[in-house]
């Protein structure tokens, strides 16, 4: 670097380097056909809604990504939910990475868990209160601190009602012997539906299982 | 329906730390060395010592994992760090440890009540032994509950040994079978008391969290510290908004910790915050840490300390608000002082953190410190060693969580939701649209589990939902949790 160019870079204000650093690359399920279509995964700093209903069967598609990620995650659950089943999410993921806490208003009440950034996922599943202005603070935080939040909805996302701060906003549907379908609302990519067979998943499953 | 149904399956490690430890050994009585592993320690008599693990448990895990220790050697290391020789036994009630602790010969081994070698020993001791703690019982009985109730403490004793000698029984677990109903009706209260401290009740084991044994009206003193850091102070004028109060809270809270805690490196696990009312009445607010906290490591601004002080203030606030009338609470319930005390407090001989230690470990102590800013602990699982699909099949794995496959226990937990309803609820019959899951049998050879013995679990469609539905030998069927 020429003394003129690093007496510029010498001058430059702390916040701008930093922007030169490179971003962190995306995290993926590790099931191929769905990161393709997610365009490489997820990224961090930003977030994602899903609409998953409950009893449609279909969170645990999420955990391929908690897996993948390889990061300590907060579950932060809904009182309707039940209680966690460990013996379950342990058949998939590794449990000393997973802690969890349940509230229905998970920006009042658990704060502190935005404002650091000890857990990189953050999973909201179902809160029952989440305002327009939560959701501006929440993106606003992951973009700050480099994280994904995971925002699982207890119905089918429409594009009536949008949401200028997620990512993607993807619905996901599951048939018992097919596998699922996930239909992007928003998001990049070409292809807004993806059929994923469930041969596919289990084979992943198979694959990457740390048991 | 039973929790028998729903019996999640943990067979019982033999070495698992448990809540209590009993710890025989010469301490300064008013030392702060004592609370060097537990701000709850509790002085028995002469050099034996109790102490509840309940608060510090996870904050000596974490450390573990820093050092790549045993839980067990993590204790151990801080123990011997201000006692030289000391024998010491981890239990699961108080009691159980302090019958067996004269037993044992060796000095720093840690004993677990529930390791063979140490049921083997229970089973020789005799009823002069399991009594002889029981004077000392007394003594602590008095202090705490109403002499009537301690009236036929003595003479119950008595009876209880003339009745086991004319019986020819010399050691207690000749009646292990023994119910502690039984015992309470022949022998009185705290004879039956006794006996279920030495022999708890089996309890369900839901939720899977490790359940933690209560006291059961053992009386416990908790070891208070010899120099009192507190701080009182007098307002100016009432108050009874947080934001008003929040500087002045701040300002003393940066008095204890500069003038007590800072030099001496010592952390927090209690404050009580007394509160001092314009209408004459005084409420007592406990602002509980889960962790550990080191307040020194907080200053200037005390985030920990204000945050579980504001949770505190607002459901007191609260539940004030119910009680009384809108006006009451204008003219009388304003806050005009306050006294604020350090009640617990835990010595921690505070090791350097190694650049080399993982960022996992790290950050396992960045969540013990988040923790202590939430209004309700994280929950976080771990499965024991002798983890299996079904209480009654056993499978032991010797070495760390799942290092051998399992092809088994895989199938089938990948098969369950991932959430459980807390109450079962029972259903007419099997819905029409079930898939078959797995079969569940238990020890049919026995003659609890003869008749209930296959639990057949389904995945059934109904409501527009998929449930997790169970069907016991008898037909029933009931609900146990739902597919999300």
């Amino acid at each position: 670097m020429s003394s003129k160019l690093s007496f510029l870079h010498s001058s430059l204000p702390e916040n701008l380097l930093k922007k030169q650093v490179a971003p962190a690359l995306p995290f993926g399920s590790g099931i191929a056909s769905l990161d393709q279509w997610l365009d490489g995964g997820l990224a961090w700093g930003k977030f994602s809604e899903w609409g998953m209903p409950l009893g449609s069967d279909t969170r645990k598609l999420l955990l391929h990504f908690l897996k993948k990620a390889n990061c300590d995650f907060l579950w932060v659950y809904s009182p309707k939910m039940g209680a966690p089943y460990p013996a379950s999410w342990a058949s998939q993921i590794d449990l000393n990475r997973a802690y969890f806490i349940e509230s229905d208003r998970p920006v009042s009440d658990l704060k502190s868990c935005f404002l650091d950034n000890v857990f990189r996922l953050i999973i909201l599943d179902s809160p029952q209160f989440v305002s327009l202005g939560d959701l501006a603070f929440l993106n606003q935080q992951c973009r700050a601190l480099k994280q994904h939040y995971f925002l699982l909805r207890p119905y089918y996302l429409s594009n009536k009602l949008g949401n200028a701060y997620a990512q993607y906003r993807i619905n996901v549907f599951k048939e018992e012997a097919n596998g699922y379908i996930l239909k992007k609302q928003k998001g990049i990519g070409e292809q807004t539906n993806l059929h994923l067979a469930m041969e596919e998943v289990v084979l992943h499953e198979r694959s990457s299982s740390f048991l | 329906m039973s929790a028998q149904v729903l019996s999640f399956n943990q067979s019982k490690p033999k070495n698992e730390v448990c809540r209590y430890l009993v710890l025989k050994a010469k301490i300064d009585k008013d030392s702060d060395l004592r609370f060097s592993i537990s701000p709850e320690i509790m002085h028995w008599r002469d050099d034996l010592w109790i102490i509840d693990l309940n608060s510090t448990k996870r904050y000596w895990y974490a450390t573990s994992l820093q050092k790549d220790q045993s839980l067990e050697d993590a204790l151990k290391e801080q123990v011997s760090n201000f006692l030289e020789d000391f024998q010491w036994i981890n239990c699961k009630h108080p009691w159980q440890g302090l019958i067996l602790l004269p037993l044992l010969s060796e000095s720093q081994r840690l004993y677990y009540f529930e390791e063979d070698y140490c049921q083997n020993l229970a089973r020789s001791v005799c009823w002069e032994s399991w009594l002889k703690e029981s004077e000392t019982l007394y003594n602590h009985l008095q202090k705490l509950v109403k002499q009537s109730s301690l009236n036929q403490f003595s003479s119950k004793r008595s009876q209880l040994l003339r009745a086991m000698d004319r019986l020819g029984l010399e050691e207690v677990y000749d009646l292990e079978q023994a119910d502690t109903s039984s015992m309470q009706k022949r022998f009185g209260f705290w004879m039956g008391k006794l006996w279920e401290w030495t022999f708890p009740n089996k309890r369900s084991d839901l939720p899977l969290m490790q359940g933690l044994q209560d006291l059961n009206e053992f009386p416990w003193t908790c070891e208070k510290p010899k120099q009192v850091a507190l701080r009182i102070r007098a307002l100016d004028y009432s108050v009874d908004q947080w934001d008003q109060l929040e500087p002045f809270l701040q300002e003393d809270i940066a008095y204890i910790e500069k003038s007590f805690l800072r030099q001496k490196k010592i952390s927090i696990c209690q404050i009580e915050w007394s509160l001092e009312l314009y209408g004459g009445q005084s409420f007592s607010l406990k602002i509980d840490f889960r962790n550990p906290y080191a307040i020194f490591e907080d200053a200037p601004v005390f985030n920990t300390a204000l945050t579980q002080a504001r949770y505190q203030f607002e459901a007191w606030q609260k539940s004030l608000t119910e009680e009384k009338s809108f006006h009451d609470y204008l003219e009388a319930y304003k806050i005009v002082s306050w006294k604020l005390e350090v009640n617990k407090h835990i010595y921690l001989q505070q090791s350097e953190q190694s650049l080399d230690v993982a960022s996992s470990i790290t950050n396992y102590y960045k969540i013990l410190d988040l923790e202590n800013k939430l209004p309700k602990a994280l929950e976080h699982y771990r499965l024991k060693k002798g983890f299996a699909i079904n209480a009654h099949e056993i499978k032991e794995k010797t070495q760390g969580f799942f290092t051998q496959k399992d092809g088994l226990w895989t199938k089938t937990a990948s098969h369950r939701p991932l959430y459980y309803k807390t109450t079962q609820k029972k259903l007419r019959n099997l819905p029409y649209r079930s898939f078959f899951l797995e079969r569940n049998s238990s020890d049919w050879w026995k003659e609890e589990h003869s008749e209930d013995y296959n639990w057949d679990f389904y995945k059934s469609h109904y409501q527009r939902n998929w449930h997790w539905v169970v069907k016991n030998s008898f037909g029933e069927t009931y609900e146990l949790g739902r597919f999300d």
